[in-house]
Order: C-alpha cells, then sequence, then structure tokens
C-alpha cells in the first residue's frame, strides 16, 4: 500500500514539474513569489506593530473595491488598490490617536466594506463566477496584467521600506521614543497602513482575502522567533512564505483542493509544527532557552 | 550658569480636568533633579511637555533657550521598559543605534562610525559585551542600561529619565543609580519617580509634582513637599508619623548610599 501511494506521489510530482512548463502555471509561481516578498516583508511589520487584526480589517474592506469594481465595470485589481488603500487610510485616521479603541473601528469597517461589496455586486446585472476567486483567491487563473501589477506594488514596497526602514524600526520598537526624536510618527501610521493595503490586494489573488490574515501573521511570526534583527525577520518570513505558496500549489496539484486553502493549510501546519517544537524543546532541555547568536 | 530647562507658569489639561497648573521649574546645567509625585500627580505629563511630545495650554516650556522641539538634538530620552514588547527581534546594539540619527539612504545597514558611537555608549553603561544579544533575553536592569546607552549615543546634554527603576530588582536599582551618578558628573540628569528612594542617587535637587510643583535646590524634602505628596495628615493620623519618620530617612538619604557604595565594592557590579 504505501508502495501504491509513493509510487502515485512521485507521478504527480512528475505531473506538477511537467505543468511548470505551462503559461498559467509560470504565472502562478510569479505571483506565488511576489506574494512571499509583500507578505515578508509587511507581514513582518505588521507583526511586530500587533496590525495583525487590521490587516484582516483591510482585506475584508477589500471586497468593497471587488464589488465597486464589478459594478462600474472597472479593472478589477486597480480599483480594489485604490478603494484599499482609502480603506485603510480611514482606519489610520480613527486609529491614529485612540490606539486603545481601534478594534471597534476595526470591526465595524471590516463588515461594512464587506456589506458594501455585497451589495454593489447585487446591483450589478449578470452573475459572475470569477468571484469565487477574490474571496478563496486563485493563484493558477492570475494573468500576465496581474503579475505587471504585482511586480510593481512589489517596487514600490520594497523601495519605501527600505528608504524607511530605520523609521519604521524606531516606531515599531518604541513609538514614543521615536516621537522625541521627532520621527514622523503619523506619517508613517499612515504609510505603513497604505502599504498593508497595498500588500493585501497583492495576496488576495493568491489565497483570498479571507484567508489573507493568515498569510500576513504565520510567516513573519515563524521568522520572528529567533531572529536577530527586523530585516532578518523580513527575509526569513519571504522563504517561508515562499515555501508555504510552492507547497501548497503542489498540494492543491496533488489532492485537486483549492489553491489558496491548500496553502494556507501548510502554513498553519508548519506553525503548529514549530510552536510545539519549541515548546518540547524548551521542557526538555529546561534551565536556559539560549538564543541563536 | 546656563539654564537648561524653564518651565514658565505651565498648565496643562488631557480633558477638562487640569493635570497641571502653573508650574514653574527652572534646571540649570549640571543638575541632578529627581522629580516625584504620586501616580497621576502630572510627573509624565510635566515631561513629555519637556520633550515636547505635549504642548501646553497656557505658559511657556524651553530647553536650552529654545522650543523643546528645537532642542530634541541636545536631549536623550529613556522611557519606561514596561512599554517595550516582547519578542520584538532586535539586538542590543541595534538598540543603540536607535539613538542615532542615522541616514535614510543607507536602508537597512548603518556605518561603520555609527556603530562605533554605539559601541561607545554600551561601553560607557556597563553593557558592551552584551551587544549581540536580543533584548528580550536580558534581566530588567540590562535592558535599562541598553535604554539608557540609546539616550547616550548621540551624546546629549540633559538626559531625562521615566520610571528608570520600575523593573529592577532592589539591588539592582542601587547600583543604577549609582550609574546615574557617574553620568551626572557629565550632564545635566531629570528623573521622573514615583519612587521616592530616588534621591538615594546623589540629587542635587528634588521637585514634587502633584498637580501644583515644588522645587527644593537642596536634595531633601521640605514638610510642605510631604504634605503636597500625601496630602494633610494630624498626628494621630498613622500617616502623619509616617510622613514625619520618612523626613527623617530622606533628609540623610545620600550618606546611606555613601554606606551602600563602600560595602558593594567588595563584590562589584551586577
Amino acid at each position: 500500500m504505501p508502495v501504491v501511494k509513493a509510487t502515485a506521489m512521485t507521478e504527480s510530482l512528475g505531473f506538477f514539474l511537467d505543468s511548470l512548463s505551462m503559461g498559467f502555471m509560470q504565472n502562478a509561481l510569479f505571483a506565488a513569489l511576489f506574494s512571499a516578498v509583500a507578505c515578508g516583508v509587511i507581514g513582518s511589520l505588521v507583526v511586530v506593530n500587533r496590525l495583525v487584526f487590521l490587516a484582516g480589517g483591510v482585506a475584508h474592506t477589500a471586497y468593497g473595491g471587488v464589488g465597486l469594481a464589478f459594478f462600474l465595470g472597472t479593472p478589477v485589481l486597480p480599483t480594489t488598490v485604490g478603494f484599499t488603500l482609502a480603506g485603510s487610510l480611514a482606519m489610520g485616521a480613527l486609529t491614529l490617536t485612540h490606539r486603545e479603541r481601534s478594534d471597534t473601528v476595526i470591526g465595524v469597517l471590516w463588515a461594512s466594506g464587506m456589506a458594501l461589496g455585497v451589495i454593489l455586486l447585487d446591483l450589478t446585472p449578470g452573475y459572475n463566477v470569477d468571484l469565487m476567486s477574490y474571496l478563496f483567491g486563485s493563484i493558477l487563473a492570475v494573468g500576465t496584467d496581474d503579475l505587471y501589477l504585482m511586480a510593481g506594488l512589489n517596487l514600490i514596497i520594497l523601495v519605501l521600506v527600505f528608504f524607511f526602514y530605520k523609521d519604521f524600526l524606531a516606531l515599531s520598537f518604541d513609538r514614543e521614543f521615536a516621537s522625541a526624536r521627532g520621527a514622523p510618527v503619523a506619517f508613517l501610521h499612515f504609510l505603513l497602513l497604505g502599504l498593508v493595503a497595498l500588500t493585501v490586494v497583492m495576496i488576495i489573488r493568491v489565497v483570498g482575502l479571507i484567508l489573507v490574515i493568515a498569510l500576513v501573521s504565520i510567516p513573519p511570526s515563524l521568522a520572528g522567533r529567533h531572529s536577530s534583527s527586523l530585516r532578518a525577520m523580513m527575509f526569513f518570513a519571504v522563504m517561508w512564505s515562499l515555501a508555504f505558496c510552492l507547497l501548497g500549489l503542489f498540494f492543491s496539484f496533488v489532492f485537486n483542493i483549492s489553491s489558496g486553502a491548500a496553502i494556507i493549510a501548510v502554513a498553519a501546519m508548519a506553525y503548529f509544527l514549530v510552536i510545539s517544537l519549541g515548546w518540547l524543546l524548551r521542557t526538555l532541555f529546561r534551565p536556559h532557552h539560549q538564543e541563536e547568536p | 550658569m546656563q539654564r537648561v530647562i524653564e518651565v514658565s507658569k505651565v498648565s496643562f489639561a488631557y480633558t477638562d480636568a487640569p493635570v497641571l497648573e502653573k508650574v514653574d521649574l527652572c534646571v540649570h546645567q549640571g543638575d541632578f533633579l529627581a522629580v516625584v509625585g504620586p501616580n497621576g500627580g502630572g510627573k509624565t505629563t510635566l515631561l513629555k511637555l519637556i520633550l515636547g511630545l505635549l504642548t501646553p495650554d497656557s505658559g511657556e516650556v524651553r530647553v536650552f533657550g529654545r522650543s523643546p522641539k528645537n532642542a530634541r538634538a541636545r536631549m536623550g530620552y529613556v522611557p519606561q521598559y514596561a512599554d517595550l514588547q516582547p519578542g520584538f527581534p532586535i539586538t542590543v546594539l541595534q538598540v543603540a543605534l536607535m539613538g542615532l540619527p542615522g541616514s535614510r539612504l543607507s536602508g537597512f545597514t548603518h556605518t561603520r562610525k555609527e556603530k562605533s558611537l554605539a559601541r561607545q555608549a554600551l561601553a560607557r553603561v556597563g553593557v558592551a559585551d552584551l551587544e549581540r544579544r536580543r533584548m528580550d533575553a536580558l534581566s530588567g536592569g540590562q535592558r535599562q542600561r541598553v535604554l539608557v546607552a540609546r539616550a547616550l549615543a548621540s551624546n546629549p546634554e540633559l538626559l531625562i529619565f521615566d520610571e528608570p527603576t520600575s523593573n529592577i530588582d532592589p539591588h539592582g536599582k542601587f547600583c543604577f543609580y549609582e550609574m546615574l551618578a557617574e553620568l551626572g558628573q557629565d550632564m545635566t540628569i531629570v528623573v521622573v519617580s514615583h519612587d521616592l528612594s530616588v534621591t538615594a542617587a546623589k540629587v542635587s535637587s528634588v521637585a514634587c509634582v502633584n498637580h501644583t510643583l515644588l522645587h527644593n535646590s537642596k536634595p531633601e524634602f521640605t514638610p510642605e513637599m510631604l504634605t503636597l505628596l500625601y496630602g494633610a495628615h494630624g498626628h494621630t493620623c498613622p500617616m502623619g508619623e509616617y510622613i514625619d519618620s520618612v523626613s527623617g530617612v530622606l533628609a540623610t538619604a545620600p550618606v546611606l548610599t555613601q554606606h551602600d557604595h563602600a560595602g558593594r565594592e567588595g563584590h562589584g557590579h551586577d
């Protein structure tokens, strides 16, 4: 029995590797790479700033943008980028001064963005099957135009994070010290939310807006466990999410399951495995938990 | 002597109830001022006004003769560690580097000169050997020293501390006070604390803040100050006796430190 399974696995692997020569598959691989970079870099900032819930809110607000695009008949991804940016900046304005109340504000925008999307789609004549791909993602359906847009968004994200890296680090580590040193805290707050919006829209194509929150939080939190710097955390988070996307893609191929869910399932399993292993090692070698040098 | 901080007739309110009312304070170059007061009395608000994080409703704050925002480069600030996050991926050296202005164009990296300045600051507070350790792997006292190094990296003339000893064990606390006293020989220091034992740090003057401010240019609490801190109590009230006993103890506090100092030199720091 195991032999049969192994053969089946090898066959699927062969089939998977064959499929890599096909256009849609190459698009999927590029999409995985681009989202991994955005997820790793921005996800790290999201995790250290404890904005995971906010990122989830931004992702669901994006559905309003999808609805708007279908309603107006405009290109989906650019319209969604615009709408989500506006939504996340609104969240930024509402959470800048009252950080303690931000969870309520995020909850409200989370649901209202979603509701707006549903209503706009109801009002749009005809029914578009493609809609499900925005909710649950479909990395295999990413077109070449989408890839160019994703590459462009990645470039923007990388340039801005490079330029403001020290400011983001100071802001994330110790907001009060950062403002006492004269860092443009309010500007950085909005900039970060804007970058979260861009990232979220990009990943929607890959795992869907409902599952975005996992890809933004799991790779960075795994990467942050032993990293000695924020930039190292970003790098390892990119590696983790690339691994999750590729493995998820492979499993979705082998078992004929949804790619978005497969990617998240791989990520979640890796997360629980690493957490339990870490706990086990700490319990076995108790006296001191040494950090990696 | 040059005036470093001038606070004149400053009032501030977050909502309707004023936190500070017509507060005056003057700190000269080389002073080592302890600002004590109960929680909610306005100590941290005063500190934020001096740092330029808040703007007074009325009155004026000048630091080195300028507005606080324009004097930032000459001030070093050491916040409470309690506000910082556990699990943050950052090493001791990187925290110290944060105290330097840094260039945006150099992105993820720092120059050799910046690193050497940060290392000097770490050495100055005695944690140079920890530079590769992660912040969350350190003890409370070590972390606090790293935060001091971060403030020292830019070579400030005025150093401001917010509750520096709240996460340090009692023994480490006095080692920390000793370090403060050493730093106080080179620069002006303001320490805000709710812990009256801060006066054991060889301070040169004390201020009590509780909505208003009383300043004594000697390192002693006057009975008026203690009344401001604890309210007026008759001698039948146990608090009255406590105040009497505390004012006696604290008046001799600097002497106590010297004993402490001599006793500890035998077995070194930390």
